[in-house]
């Protein structure tokens, strides 16, 4: 006994050194293996984003970097005197509140329906998940064509039908003309849907099944509480994406061409527009980053905001009921 | 083993990914005219009549990179100090603007020790090159820092006869204009109906980057000059779109709106209105003499020509004939350009070489040359009348429209789409407007003023 105890105690000196090597080794390779996502992510997300908070700061036009001034928190202030800015936010609140849950309860029930053993049905997961890969300028020019008030197929169709037309990018209708086209990506959320609805044990079915449990029930008692992690993700994601929509409505907007400069009508004049706009029509650089960065707070808050209410509704198997 | 092959995979992939950057240095001295150079040009080969394959046997060691114009890119370009060496504009609306901010070369020297005879006799040139020229305060004046490419009378008026006939409206003369009240009413009663939908607009518009037949910037310029008026005050730090000529102008186009004698924001079309003239469904199309290419090119329109024509452009009563160009497209060199040399004489080549013959012979536009007027087709009647209309009518394209170059002009653009267009849906009125824009044209002009004058 003493003499083990004597030859661990010679050891353990060399047992300590060559575990922290190990250990060394161990996060080397780590950090080399991450290293081209990370140098990635700083020489073109990191660097960027911090190089934009600073020009935020400055009076850059796009044609004075040789002149650049602080003036401090300026543009900040500036933003919130601007009407425009207010008005724009609340229009962007409007697209996210109304679209996000039509978006994600369309893309569920999609993802159900696609869901059945039913014949051709590797043809409708195509055709359903199409639309989110068309490029956003092409589907967009498309749907403007679309929506024309004259020779559009929308008013061609409700003109034959005996029925009155719509200014579809009126002022009225505008915003429900964003809303129709954002809602024809809804299949985008698809896949990820489908993969946690095989993830279902399909013992729980045959179980409500004995138990005299309707579709809807078990949709509503079984699928939803189970993929409720995935709906949650897909709820954040969309209100990410739902608060930095600029290229749709501007596509939309029938001035200025095909081009990226027309102004949208103004009930899908945009939070994410206005500060594209003070960038790319009016040279305002360091106005529209401060525009920028405040979004990018107001999206930090309401993730957070979505984060503390997951533990009402979202349930981890795992965990049991959060 | 396994450990260090990995180590080594992953070293591999991070040089391939960061390598390439070092790449793209722009730290070259500039070259003399033996080496090679390579130039970045932001402009479309196919715009400039001669190819690049014929400039390289003339000049071997230029090699040419050409890149679409969009304003953005070259934002993004020069804001990254990597601006290309030549840059294309138009002077009408943009030159200034350049010139004020620093970017654009004088070219007083490189024009006096010109090889081309053309740019030499500087007395050839036609008056749209002074859109070129900025003294820093008046557009027209000073030296001359870019070249034009070609221009037009952009506020000509194309008619289909046809059209015109059958709604028993004579042709417009080839010499006097029609009134604006005169092309409007006209309009009105060319436009037909099948219920709610719209089977002929009476007058398209292309003008100011919109197909649209609304009030728009350069529409407003050109008309406020035929009365006599300017937006701006003398010394472009202020504007007023409260003055009654403007209003009379707003209110005028205001109604042609509501009255959909075009496509516009109440009444949107999915058609091009330059290919709906071609196409015959349009009887006015309000755009420069260079659609007259347009409809050469076209393989229906081209075979019956002799039913299109030419008229000068629309005049108030009482006022002034005025019909410029809204952008003689051209072309100026960063005047941080690494090798001003082989850019000028590239700039010459295309400008005032061979290029501006190709171009002439192809009726998309005017030469900015007089002695190359003579150029531009003249075989069929069409091409005489045209010609005939737009010689006259070049008499009209001085001054030039009155910009601010402390504006961009997709700024005033924006401003006016915003705060305007309102007021076609009855949710705002011409007066809500006109203080709307002033407020928010004179913010943009306080910026531009703190830009250039605050360097």
């Amino acid at each position: 006994m003493d003499e083990l105890k004597a030859v661990l105690e010679t050891e353990r000196p060399i047992i300590q050194k060559r575990s922290k090597s190990l250990i060394n080794r161990k996060t080397l390779e780590f950090y080399m293996f991450i290293s081209p996502w990370f140098i990635v992510f700083l020489v073109l997300g990191l660097i960027p984003l911090l190089y934009g908070l600073y020009i935020s700061f400055t009076n850059f036009t796009g044609y004075n970097l040789d002149h650049l001034r602080n003036i401090g928190f300026h543009n900040y202030i500036r933003a919130f005197k601007d009407d425009d800015t207010w008005y724009s936010l609340s229009r962007q609140f409007i697209i996210t509140v109304i679209g996000v849950p039509i978006g994600t309860a369309m893309g569920l029930m999609l993802a159900v329906l696609l869901n059945q053993k039913v014949k051709g049905l590797a043809l409708f997961r195509t055709i359903i998940y199409l639309p989110s890969i068309v490029p956003i300028a092409a589907s967009g020019l498309l749907w403007r064509t679309m929506f024309a008030s004259t020779n559009g197929i929308f008013n061609t169709i409700l003109q034959d039908l005996g029925l009155p037309t719509l200014q579809w990018l009126g002022y009225d209708f505008a915003t429900m003309s964003l809303l129709i086209f954002l809602m024809w990506g809804a299949g985008g959320g698809l896949i990820i849907y489908l993969a946690a609805l095989k993830a279902v044990p399909a013992e729980l079915y045959e179980a409500a099944e004995i138990d005299g449990a309707k579709p809807f029930s078990q949709l509503r008692l079984i699928t939803i509480p189970i993929i409720s992690p995935v709906i949650f993700f897909n709820v954040v994601l969309g209100v990410i994406s739902s608060l930095q929509i600029y290229i749709q409505p501007i596509i939309l907007s029938t001035s200025g061409g095909t081009g990226m400069l027309g102004t949208p009508i103004r009930p899908n004049y945009l939070y994410s527009v206005h500060a594209f706009q003070q960038i790319f029509s009016f040279n305002r650089f360091g106005y529209g980053l401060s525009l920028i960065w405040i979004m990018f707070l107001i999206i930090m808050v309401m993730t957070l905001v979505i984060f503390s209410s997951s533990k009402y509704w979202v349930y981890y198997e795992n965990e049991g009921r959060n | 083993m396994k450990k260090t092959i990995s180590f080594l995979l992953c070293f591999v992939l991070v040089a391939v990914l960061t390598l390439p950057s070092f790449a793209f240095s722009s730290t070259k001295k500039p070259a003399t005219s033996s080496k090679q150079v390579t130039l970045k040009i932001m402009f479309e080969e196919n715009e400039l009549g001669a190819t690049n394959a014929d400039f390289a046997k003339v000049y071997p060691n230029i090699k040419l990179q050409f890149m679409k114009a969009d304003p953005n890119k070259l934002m993004t370009m020069l804001a990254a100090g990597n601006g290309p060496d030549i840059i294309r504009c138009f002077g009408a609306t943009e030159l200034p603007s350049f010139v004020a901010k620093g970017l654009a070369t004088d070219l007083t020297s490189y024009i006096k020790k010109s090889s081309n005879s053309a740019l030499r006799n500087t007395k050839d040139f036609l008056p749209v090159m002074d859109l070129f020229r900025f003294d820093g305060k008046v557009q027209g004046k000073g030296p001359l820092y870019g070249i034009a490419k070609d221009w037009s009378p952009d506020f000509t008026i194309l008619y289909n006869k046809k059209l015109l006939a059958e709604a028993g409206i004579a042709a417009p003369s080839d010499t006097v204009p029609m009134t604006w009240n005169q092309l409007f009413d006209n309009a009105k009663k060319l436009v037909k109906k099948d219920g709610t939908k719209t089977t002929q607009w009476g007058l398209g518009v292309y003008c100011s980057d919109s197909a649209h037949t609304e009030f728009t910037q350069n529409m407003m310029m050109m008309m406020l000059k035929q009365k006599g008026k300017s937006l701006y005050s003398a010394d472009n730090s202020k504007s007023n779109f409260n003055t009654p000529e403007i209003k009379s102008i707003m209110n005028l186009w205001a109604d042609a709106v509501k009255a959909n004698i075009g496509p516009n924001s109440l009444n949107t079309s999915g058609e091009w209105v330059g290919q709906s003239f071609c196409d015959g469904k349009l009887p006015y199309l309000l755009i420069g003499y260079f659609w007259t290419g347009a409809l050469r090119g076209d393989k229906g329109a081209s075979t019956h020509l002799d039913d299109f024509g030419l008229a000068p452009a629309p005049v108030f009563e009482g006022g002034t004939r005025y019909n410029p160009t809204q952008t003689a497209t051209g072309a100026f060199l960063y005047s941080k350009g690494k090798h001003k040399d082989e850019a000028f004489k590239t700039l010459e080549y295309f400008f005032a070489g061979p290029g501006v013959d190709a171009r002439a012979k192809t009726g998309w536009g005017l030469p900015v040359f007089k002695s190359k007027m003579g150029l531009i087709p003249q075989t069929t009647n069409f091409d005489k009348q045209t010609y005939k209309v737009v010689s006259q009518e070049a008499k009209y394209s001085s001054p030039p429209l009155a910009f601010n170059y402390y504006l961009s002009s997709g700024g005033v653009n924006a401003i006016i789409n915003k705060d305007f267009t309102p007021v076609y849906f009855d949710k705002s009125t011409v007066d809500e407007a006109a203080k709307a824009m002033t407020k928010d044209v004179n913010d943009l002009i306080q910026d531009g003023l703190d830009m250039i004058l605050g360097w």
